[in-house]
């Protein structure tokens, strides 16, 4: 998951040398931080399960996120 | 890799291509731009028929170049084709096909991974692409383009104005 202003234009073809390289596939799913604050605050189904699962943050950190989510309701 | 050593691997067919199959095609591809524009859809929805328009325009540059994509893989090939076909670049192939596997992520295992802001940019890729599939046709094909009736499908395809 990636929250920001990149594209997938950008990271798809990122992605694509390293899923070779570890010779597995990389789906990402890339959120603006408006849409990802709206669809937590709505328990977004695939959001929730984001949240309530393990995670592994690679730039940011898991508070950070969880932040993140609660913006809107704060809001 | 040229076409030709894809066919030779089985991966595509050879295939008689006709001026109604590419207004046809061209018809679906023109729905589905419009149809990914319909506001509350969910994200995943309009990606697929986003996603759906490009398929279409891969095909429909293949079938130009006298092939169809094999069954096995049939959209892998296709989407991949586009860069032997209408020579888009290898960033955007490998966009597309990131946008295909998603597809199959939200139509069949896992609902919601897609977002707007990725269904719009599939959408606009998709609206990229039918420009340059066009201008390679015109340039390369245009038997398939030509004898269109003024008014009908003509005005569609070509994109232009109520003019012709």
């Amino acid at each position: 998951m990636v929250i920001g202003d990149a594209t997938l234009r950008e990271i798809a073809p990122a992605l694509r040398s390293v899923e070779d390289r570890i010779a597995r596939e990389i789906n990402p799913s890339v959120y603006t931080r408006d849409e990802f604050t709206k669809r937590a605050a709505s328990d977004d189904h695939f959001i929730s399960n984001v949240l309530g699962g393990p995670r592994i943050p690679l730039l940011g950190s898991a508070d950070e996120l969880d932040d993140l989510a609660g913006e809107s309701v704060a809001d | 890799m040229s076409l030709t050593t894809w066919r030779e691997s089985r991966w595509l067919t050879e295939h008689e291509s006709s001026l109604q199959e590419a207004a046809d095609l061209l018809a679906v591809v023109d729905r589905d731009l419009a149809d990914a524009e319909v506001e509350g859809l969910s994200a995943d929805r309009r990606l697929e028929i986003a996603y759906n328009a490009a398929l279409q325009l891969s095909i429909l540059a293949l079938a130009a170049a006298w092939y169809r994509a094999a069954r096995d893989k049939a959209h892998a090939y296709s989407i991949r084709s586009l860069g032997h076909t209408v020579g888009v670049e290898p960033a955007i192939v490998d966009t597309l096909d990131a946008v295909r596997r998603k597809r199959h992520q939200v139509n069949c295992e896992r609902a919601g991974t897609a977002s707007h802001s990725e269904a719009e940019e599939v959408r606009e890729l998709a609206s990229d692409l039918r420009e340059r599939v066009f201008e390679w046709l015109r340039a390369e094909h245009p038997e398939l383009l030509g004898g269109f009736t003024e008014g009908t499908v003509r005005i569609n395809v070509l994109g232009d104005s109520g003019e012709e």
